[in-house]
């Protein structure tokens, strides 16, 4: 009989071949989760996944059960904690040969399993840059800083502004996670959490209040110069009306012209009677200058230059005595540096000849001087002169206003572009803060299987057989002539096999199995011998058919992976007390027994604790 | 030689908020009032379109004042600044205005 029994222990213990090695690699193709093997069953095991690179990276890996014939992961797991793992990864290995890794606990055999990977990694250098460029573009493209700036809780609107670009930035950036998909992966997103508060830090760090403060300053300052500058051309409008319609009103003096002793700019203006003693060059190119306005004035400065000596001396006292008396009235003439002649005053509101004397108004002292010579000569002139003078002054005072209040204008308006551009670099440099980087991760998150996956399966090496050796409690029944009842209760010890209609899990709690055949891998059938063949009259049973070891039939339940309960029957003979035909009687007992359900098997493979 | 338009204006605006632009000419004839158009080629419509004129000072430059220019949008404004009436001709000018809600 033991013979019997140990050859039945070692069949058992031949089952299957030794497990394979307990690390799983899984890559994501597709946005799949794909293992390259079964996972194991019964033993913990490794996953591990790919991540080359040098940035920084962290993950967690979520496994549960699947329900059967579900195909769906993402929704809630089934079977609520039951079997259900939240590991975090960790990194080995560096550059290229970097991998995550986590140990999952021993998992059911013959379970589909669904798994979420969730990875946070930080985004590389070219990344951030990309980053802060669209925020610092954007900020400075597509923000009216001018109107805005003046809102109430501008740093709020701002850090609205730089979270929407950086979560838009971001959600283009998370496509490209080469380690982990060779396509888009299931799900990708921002934390929202952190986008906000890196936003919050960006908008602090570029000092966004300060700024808007500026361009606010800037605006009100552009507004208030461009009202100046109006005001101003205004006023130089007007002052150029007043001359036109001075130029427009015939005013007749009585006074001899100015001495233009230059052929060319720069000239100057001075009474001709001080120059008649000049040299004979000059003499000549006043006369010539002064013959477009008195043409007999000019033949005799020019008739000095032939002179000398006496003839000379009683010429020039003769002109002298001549330029003493006022001439008879006649229009105003100036010289015109731009024209290099006299022309009449009312000659200057015509268009072709205006825009010349406004420069030179604006840019010599010819005509004051000229003017203030016409009023030297004769006191009734000197109105006419000094109206002309004013006109003259205003339209030069005004020109130069309203050209400087428009340059002031511009000067304003380039500061405020500086200030957008400052804005613009702020923002730029904010996000690539070290404080900022840090909250700006990307994660991804993959689930499977997926509608047209598998989900991940474990191994389905286990025994579906397994030895058993147990105490039992049995009572007997007895049938005899003068007899009939249970006797004596007996304490027998028992050795079978147990027959489960499944493979069976040595390692999960029999109260964590999950799945449709949880019953029958802990309930099972049991065949078997007492390995005691106790007495009853002072006589020792035996086998039907007086066969040896009683055998037993039994169904039992396990309690724990290993422990048993089982309720079962025997069947013996037993000496009759009173033998008539035969000596021996047919009995049976019922019995109950706890009993260690020795699964070699799994002892043999390392699955008898998980580890 | 032609003388030279440069609109002056924000780069970013919001829909329906005025907003102040200037057109300064350069190279025009002192003492001329010329007339300045200023128009959108491209946006939301209604588009914008007025003139203005300004009065060149001796230096030949001047300013023409568009006060409360509102665009409609949100899109991307292609302004133009041509002179209707000046005796030297004035090189037009565009600039790009973002017309943000």
């Amino acid at each position: 009989m033991q013979r019997s029994l140990l050859l039945l222990i070692v069949s058992c213990a031949v089952a299957a071949p030794r497990a394979h090695a307990d690390t799983a690699r899984v890559v994501v193709v597709g946005g799949e989760l794909r293992f390259n093997r079964v996972l194991p069953a019964g033993k913990e095991f490794t996953v591990e996944l790919p991540a080359p690179g040098t940035d920084e990276i962290a993950g967690t890996l979520e496994i549960w059960p699947l329900e059967d014939g579900a195909d769906d992961c993402d929704v809630a797991p089934p079977f609520g904690d039951k079997q259900f793992h939240k590991l975090g990864l960790t990194t080995s290995n560096t550059g290229d040969n970097r991998v995550l890794s986590a140990t999952v606990p021993a998992l059911q055999i013959q379970q589909g399993y669904c798994l979420r990977l969730e990875i946070e990694r930080a985004l590389r250098e070219d990344q951030i840059a990309a980053v802060a460029e669209a925020v610092g573009d954007r900020a400075a493209r597509r923000f009216d800083w001018e109107h805005r700036c003046r809102e109430s809780h501008i740093e709020d609107k701002v850090t609205d502004f730089v979270e929407a670009e950086m979560s838009e930035r971001l959600g283009v950036l998370l496509a490209d996670v080469p380690a982990l998909a060779a396509g888009a992966p299931a799900a990708a997103a921002p934390y929202p959490g952190d986008l906000r508060q890196a936003a919050q830090r960006v908008v602090s760090l570029a000092k966004v209040r300060e700024l808007c403060t500026s361009v606010s300053d800037n605006a009100n300052a552009i507004k208030q110069a461009a009202a100046h500058e109006r005001a101003a051309d205004a006023d130089a409008t007007n002052a150029n009306d007043a001359l036109r319609a001075l130029a427009g009103t015939p005013t007749p003096v009585q006074a001899w012209p100015a001495a233009i002793p230059e052929s060319a700019a720069p000239f100057s203006a001075a009474p001709l009677i001080s120059h008649l003693s000049d040299p004979p060059a000059t003499l000549a190119r006043i006369a010539a200058n002064l013959s477009s306005t008195d043409p007999a004035l000019a033949d005799a400065v020019r008739d000095l230059t032939t002179l000398s000596d006496e003839p000379l001396a009683a010429a020039v006292k003769a002109l002298q005595a001549r330029l003493k008396t006022p001439p008879r009235a006649r229009p105003l003439t100036l010289f015109v540096p731009s024209h290099h002649r006299f022309l009449p005053a009312v000659t200057f509101m015509d268009p072709d000849v205006f825009d010349e004397v406004l420069r030179d108004i604006v840019n010599t002292q010819l005509l004051d001087t000229q003017l203030r010579l016409i009023g030297d000569q004769n006191p009734r002139d000197l109105t006419v002169a000094q109206r002309w003078l004013a006109a003259i002054r205003r339209v030069r005072d005004t020109q130069t206003e309203a050209s400087a209040r428009a340059a002031a204008v511009s000067k304003l308006e380039r500061e405020r572009d500086q200030l957008v551009t400052s804005i613009r670099a702020a923002l730029v440099e904010a996000v690539k803060r070290e404080s900022v980087r840090r909250l700006l991760r990307q994660s991804t998150t993959v689930t499977t299987p997926s509608l047209t996956g598998k989900p991940g399966s474990t191994d389905e090496k286990a025994s579906w057989v397994s030895p058993t050796l147990g105490v039992a409690v049995a009572v007997p029944w007895v049938r005899d002539a003068q007899e009939q009842g249970f006797a004596d209760p007996w304490l027998v010890p028992y050795a079978g096999v147990n027959i489960y209609f499944r493979r069976v899990d040595r390692v999960i709690d029999p109260g964590d199995l999950v799945g449709c055949d949880t019953f029958w891998q802990k309930n099972s059938l049991q065949v078997g011998l007492w390995l005691k063949k106790p007495r009853l009259r002072e006589e020792q049973i035996s086998g039907m058919w007086d066969s040896g070891p009683v055998p037993f039939l039994a169904v039992g339940h396990r309690f724990t992976p290993y422990i048993r309960v089982d309720v079962g029957v025997s069947f013996y003979e037993h000496t009759r007390r009173l033998p008539t035909t035969t000596d021996k009687a047919f009995g049976f007992a019922p019995w109950i027994g706890a009993s260690i359900d020795a699964d070699v098997w799994a002892a043999a493979n390392g699955k008898l604790t998980g580890g | 030689m032609a003388g030279t338009l440069e609109i002056s204006a924000l780069h970013v605006a919001t829909v329906d908020v005025p907003f102040d632009c200037r057109v300064t000419i350069k190279g025009a004839k002192p003492g001329e009032t010329v007339q300045i158009r200023l128009w959108q080629t491209a946006g939301t419509h209604p588009l914008f379109d007025r003139s203005a004129s300004a009065v060149i000072r001796a230096d030949g430059t001047g300013t023409a004042h568009f006060e409360t220019v509102t665009l409609a949008g949100p899109c991307r404004a292609h302004m133009f600044a041509d002179d209707t009436a000046s005796t030297v001709p004035l090189a037009e000018d565009d600039h790009y205005i973002e017309v943000v809600p």
